[in-house]
C-alpha cells in the first residue's frame, strides 16, 4: 500500500471499529463478572481507600485473593479509574480494554518493523486479524490479567527487535523494564518472558555458517521472506562462540548500515538487559519458594514431582508421559481449536467462535507454509515465538487454554495476516480480491455481533455470574436483616463486596485474620466469611432454618419442596435475561418451623 | 493451479537399484500396516480397508499412472454412493437441533432478525463446519482426539504420536515439491466425507494421505531426499 494517507486512513477505521467491538455495552455484555474480577475491581477500591489489599497488606506483590496469589499489575492499573469512574464494571474492565486495542498498535509497529515500513497493507492485515478476532475481543472485554500482560509481552518483544536491529541500548533496557512488567502482570509470562528474551536476541545472532565471508571482512547475508528482502551484513568472525553474540546491522529501511563493533549490541549488553529484567523481576521470581509462588503451580500444572519420580524409576512411563503432552502441546496449533470449537471453560470464550473466524484456516495455512518453506531471519523470529508461546499453557491440564495460552495471538496473527498477503498476491484481479475480502469482514462482524451480543448473554450468564447486581440491590432494600448467602466454594463473597462497595476498612476489620507476616507462606483458604449483616457459607440445614434471617441460593440448592418444607417465604427471585431464575432469597420463619417439629415429635411419640 | 501433467517425478520413480526399491517399500508397507488405524478397519470395515489401501498403492505409484490417476478420487466417491445413507448426513437435523433453533430464535430483538441469524441453513454449515475442522484436527490422529475428545464417540488412535514429526516433515516435504496431488485428494475426501456425521464413518478415507505423508516423512531422513 503505497498512498500512506489511506493507510493510515484504514488504520484510524479499524482502531475505530476495534475500540468499539471492546467498549460498547461492555458493562452489561459478558453479563456479570467472574469471581477473579470481583476480587481484582474489590482489592483495587480497597487498595484506594487503604493503601491495603482486602486481608490488610500493604501494596503486596502478589495479592492474596483466594489464596490463588494474582499478579499485580491488572489491580494497581484499576486504581486509578475506580477513583475516576467509582466502584463499577466499567472501571474494572477499561483497564483491558485500553490495553487490548493498544496491544493492536504495537503488533501494527512490530510487523512494519520486521517486514519494512513499506509493507502497510501487511500490518492493517495483520491487525485486522488482531483487532477482530474473538480471542481478542472477550479478553478485552474483562479483567482478564493476561491481557495486561500480553500487552507488555509484546510491547517487549516490539522494544527488543528496535533495539537489535537499530543497536540502540535504550530500547533494550526498555525492553527489559517491559518484559518485568509481563511477569508483574501474569503468570505465565514469569515462564515467557525469560524464553523470549534468550530466543529473539539468538533469532537476530544466528551462526554465519550459510554467509560467504567477503575479502573486506564483511559477510553479506540476503534474507527473503516471499517478496521481502533484505541484506544483513556480518562482520568476520571466526569463531562460533563470537557468532553466537553477532547482530546483524540492519538500518531502519533496510539499507546497508556499517557501524563500529562499538555501536553493537553484544553479548556483554544483552546481559545487562537480562540483568536489568532480573533485577526488577526478582520479586516475584523469589516467591516461588513460597506458597505465594507455587500455589498457582500447584494447582495448575499437570506434571507433578510424583510422576517425573515414577517416570524415573520405571523409564517405561515416559512414553505415555510425552504422548499426553505432545497431545496437550499440538492442541494450541490444531485448527479445530483455533477456528471452530470455542475454549471448553465458558468465560474465556464466545460461543460458537473460537479463537479465530473459521475462513482463516485458509490464509493460517498458507501462513504455515511461507513459514516453513523460507530459511530466514524473519522466519526465526515467528517460529521461535510461535513454539515458545503454547510452553506455559500446556504443562497446564486444561485442554486449550486460550487465557494462558494468548500470547500465542500475536504470531498467530502475524501469521493469518501473511497468508492473506500472500493470497492477495495470487489473485491477479485485486478488486475480486477485495471484495471477497470485504465480504468475509463482515460475515465475520456479522459472527461476532450474533454469538457476542445475543448469543452469550442468554447462554452464558451462570458462568459469567449474572445476578449479582441485581442481588445486592434487593439485599439493600432489607438494611435491618440478616442474610446467609449459600456458598460452597466461598469465593462469591467478592461479588457481593464489590457491588455492595463494602467499605475496606471496615472489611479488614472483620473477616478471619491472617498473620500478615506470614502472608505470601500459607496457601490455606477458609471458605466462610461474615462482614456487616451477610454471611457467606453453605447452609447449615439443622440451624439455620431456626434463625431469623434471609437465605440466599439459587434454586438446585433450595428447590419449591424444601422451601415449603421449612415454612420460607420468598422475598426476592432474580432472574437471567433469558428468564430463568438465578437466585431466591427466602425469609426463614423459626417460629413455625419450631412449631411444626415439635408437632411431627409428639406425632411420633404417638 | 499447478500443472499435474508437468510436475517434477517424484523420486520414487527414479528408482535405480533394487536396494533402494526394496527399502522404500518397507517403509511403504511399515507404514500402511503399522499403525492402529489398518487394525481398526481389519476388524470392523474390511471394504473400507481395501479400498484405502488400494488408494495409497495408486498414491504410491501416481507418478507412473495417467488415466488410472482418476481412481484416485473415483473410489471413494464410488464406495460413498455405495453405502449412502441421509440419515447420517448433515442436513438430517435432530428434533433438538430444530427446538435449539427455535429457542435461539427469542434470543434476538424480533422473531425476522432470529430468523435471519439462525435458521436450518446456519445448522447445516455448522454441522458440516464441524466436520471439516474435525478432519483437520491433528490430534484427531495422533492422539486420539485427546485433550479434547468428543461426546458420545469412542476415540481411537489412529497413528502412533511418534509418527508426528515424520508427517509434517513428509506434509511439507510433498508441499515443497509441489505434489499436490496428494493435497488435492486429501482436501476432495475431506470435503466429501464431512457432509456425514461423525466424521469418524468417512474419516478413514483420509488414511492414504496420512500414509503417504508420514511414509515421505521417512524418506526425508535419507540426507540425499533433502
Amino acid at each position: 500500500m503505497k498512498n500512506r494517507k489511506l493507510s493510515l486512513l484504514f488504520l484510524c477505521i479499524l482502531f475505530a471499529l476495534g475500540f468499539l467491538l471492546r467498549i460498547y455495552k461492555v458493562s452489561e455484555i459478558p453479563p456479570g463478572i467472574t469471581m477473579d474480577e470481583s476480587s481484582i475491581g474489590y482489592n483495587a477500591f480497597s487498595v484506594l481507600k487503604t493503601g491495603k489489599d482486602e486481608y490488610g497488606k500493604y501494596f503486596p506483590v502478589a495479592f492474596r485473593s483466594f489464596a490463588d496469589f494474582k499478579m499485580p499489575g491488572y489491580f494497581y492499573f484499576t486504581v486509578p479509574w475506580i477513583a475516576i469512574f467509582g466502584v463499577s464494571v466499567f472501571s474494572l474492565r477499561i483497564t483491558s480494554i485500553i490495553f487490548g486495542t493498544l496491544t493492536g498498535l504495537i503488533i501494527y509497529l512490530l510487523v512494519l518493523k520486521i517486514f519494512g515500513e513499506e509493507n502497510r497493507r501487511l500490518g492493517l492485515f495483520v491487525l485486522a486479524v488482531y483487532l477482530l478476532s474473538p480471542w481478542s475481543i472477550i479478553f478485552s472485554r474483562g479483567a482478564f490479567e493476561s491481557n495486561l500482560a500480553f500487552f507488555f509481552l509484546t510491547s517487549a518483544i516490539y522494544l527488543q527487535v528496535i533495539s537489535l536491529i537499530n543497536k540502540k541500548m535504550k530500547y533494550l533496557f526498555l525492553s527489559s523494564i517491559f518484559y518485568a512488567f509481563s511477569v508483574y502482570s501474569y503468570h505465565s509470562e514469569k515462564v515467557l518472558a525469560p524464553m523470549l528474551f534468550l530466543a529473539i536476541y539468538w533469532c537476530f545472532n544466528p551462526p554465519s555458517r550459510n554467509s560467504s565471508i567477503g575479502k573486506s571482512g564483511e559477510t553479506e547475508t540476503v534474507f527473503r521472506f516471499g517478496r521481502y528482502q533484505t541484506v544483513l551484513p556480518f562482520g568476520r568472525i571466526s569463531a562460533l562462540t563470537k557468532r553466537m553474540f553477532k547482530i546483524p546491522q540492519l538500518s531502519d529501511n533496510g539499507s546497508f548500515n556499517n557501524k563500529s563493533d562499538k555501536d553493537k549490541i553484544g553479548w556483554k549488553k544483552i546481559l545487562a538487559g537480562f540483568t536489568l529484567f532480573c533485577f526488577l523481576s526478582f520479586p516475584q521470581y523469589s516467591l516461588f519458594r513460597l506458597a505465594a509462588g507455587n500455589t498457582r503451580i500447584k494447582s495448575t500444572s499437570i506434571i507433578k514431582a510424583e510422576e517425573i519420580n515414577d517416570i524415573l524409576k520405571n523409564p517405561k512411563k515416559l512414553y505415555p508421559f510425552v504422548e499426553r503432552q505432545s497431545s496437550l502441546y499440538f492442541a494450541y496449533f490444531s485448527p479445530r481449536n483455533l477456528f471452530f470449537d470455542p475454549d471448553p471453560l465458558k468465560t474465556r470464550a464466545i460461543p460458537e467462535v473460537s479463537t479465530f473466524y473459521f475462513w482463516m484456516v485458509v490464509p493460517y495455512f498458507f501462513g504455515l507454509y511461507l513459514l516453513f518453506k523460507e530459511k530466514k531471519q524473519t522466519r526465526k523470529l515467528l517460529f521461535s515465538l510461535l513454539i515458545i508461546s503454547p510452553v506455559p499453557a500446556s504443562i497446564t491440564g486444561d485442554p486449550f487454554a486460550t487465557l494462558r495460552g494468548l500470547p500465542l495471538l500475536l504470531p498467530l496473527s502475524i501469521l493469518i495476516g501473511l497468508g492473506i498477503e500472500k493470497i492477495y498476491e495470487l489473485f491477479l484481479s485485486k478488486k475480486v480480491f477485495y471484495i471477497i475480502f470485504i465480504s468475509l469482514f463482515f460475515l465475520s462482524l456479522s459472527l461476532l455481533v450474533r454469538n457476542l451480543f445475543f448469543i452469550l448473554p442468554n447462554e452464558k450468564y451462570l458462568e459469567w455470574n449474572y445476578g449479582y447486581k441485581q442481588l445486592v440491590e434487593e439485599m439493600q432494600k432489607f438494611p435491618n436483616t440478616k442474610f446467609l448467602f449459600n456458598d460452597v466454594i466461598g469465593d462469591n463473597y467478592a461479588e457481593i463486596l464489590f457491588f455492595m462497595k463494602y467499605p475496606p476498612e471496615k472489611f479488614q476489620k472483620e473477616q478471619n485474620k491472617i498473620d500478615l507476616s506470614r502472608y505470601y507462606e500459607e496457601g490455606d483458604w477458609k471458605n466462610t466469611f461474615k462482614f456487616g449483616n451477610i454471611e457467606v457459607r453453605p447452609i447449615l440445614w439443622k440451624t439455620d432454618v431456626f434463625q431469623k434471617q434471609i437465605i440466599i441460593a439459587d434454586p438446585l440448592a433450595i428447590s419449591e419442596d424444601q422451601a415449603k418444607e421449612h415454612f420460607f417465604q420468598k422475598m426476592f427471585t432474580i432472574n437471567a435475561p433469558n428468564g430463568k431464575t438465578v437466585f431466591n432469597g427466602y425469609l426463614t420463619n423459626p417460629d413455625i418451623k419450631k412449631e411444626d417439629d415439635r408437632l411431627k415429635l409428639d406425632k411420633k411419640k404417638i | 493451479m499447478p500443472n499435474f501433467g508437468k510436475y517434477n517425478l517424484n523420486k520414487i520413480t527414479k528408482i535405480n537399484n533394487f536396494k533402494q526399491y526394496s527399502v522404500r517399500l518397507f517403509l511403504f508397507i511399515l507404514v500402511v500396516i503399522g499403525n492402529y488405524w489398518t487394525h481398526f478397519l481389519f476388524s470392523h470395515n474390511l471394504t473400507g480397508l481395501i479400498i484405502v489401501i488400494s488408494i495409497s498403492v495408486l498414491l504410491f505409484i501416481s507418478d507412473y499412472l495417467k488415466k488410472f490417476k482418476y481412481l484416485i478420487f473415483l473410489l471413494p466417491l464410488i464406495y460413498i454412493i455405495f453405502s449412502f445413507n441421509y440419515k447420517n448426513t448433515v442436513f438430517n437435523l435432530s428434533p433438538e437441533e430444530i427446538y435449539f433453533i427455535n429457542q435461539r430464535r427469542a434470543y434476538f430483538p424480533n422473531l425476522s432478525v432470529g430468523k435471519i441469524y439462525e435458521n436450518k441453513l446456519f445448522r447445516f454449515s455448522f454441522n458440516y463446519q464441524k466436520n471439516i475442522f474435525e478432519g483437520l484436527d491433528i490430534n484427531y490422529y495422533f492422539f486420539g482426539t485427546h485433550p479434547r475428545e468428543r461426546v458420545g464417540i469412542t476415540e481411537i488412535r489412529k497413528f502412533p504420536f511418534v509418527y508426528l514429526p515424520f508427517f509434517i516433515v513428509g506434509l511439507f516435504s510433498l508441499l515443497k515439491k509441489q505434489k499436490f496431488i496428494y493435497l488435492l485428494y486429501f482436501l476432495s475426501s475431506i470435503f466429501l466425507a464431512s457432509f456425514f456425521r461423525p466424521i469418524d464413518i468417512y474419516s478413514f478415507l483420509f488414511f492414504p494421505f496420512m500414509a503417504i505423508c508420514i511414509f515421505n516423512g521417512f524418506l526425508y531422513l535419507d540426507r540425499k531426499e533433502l
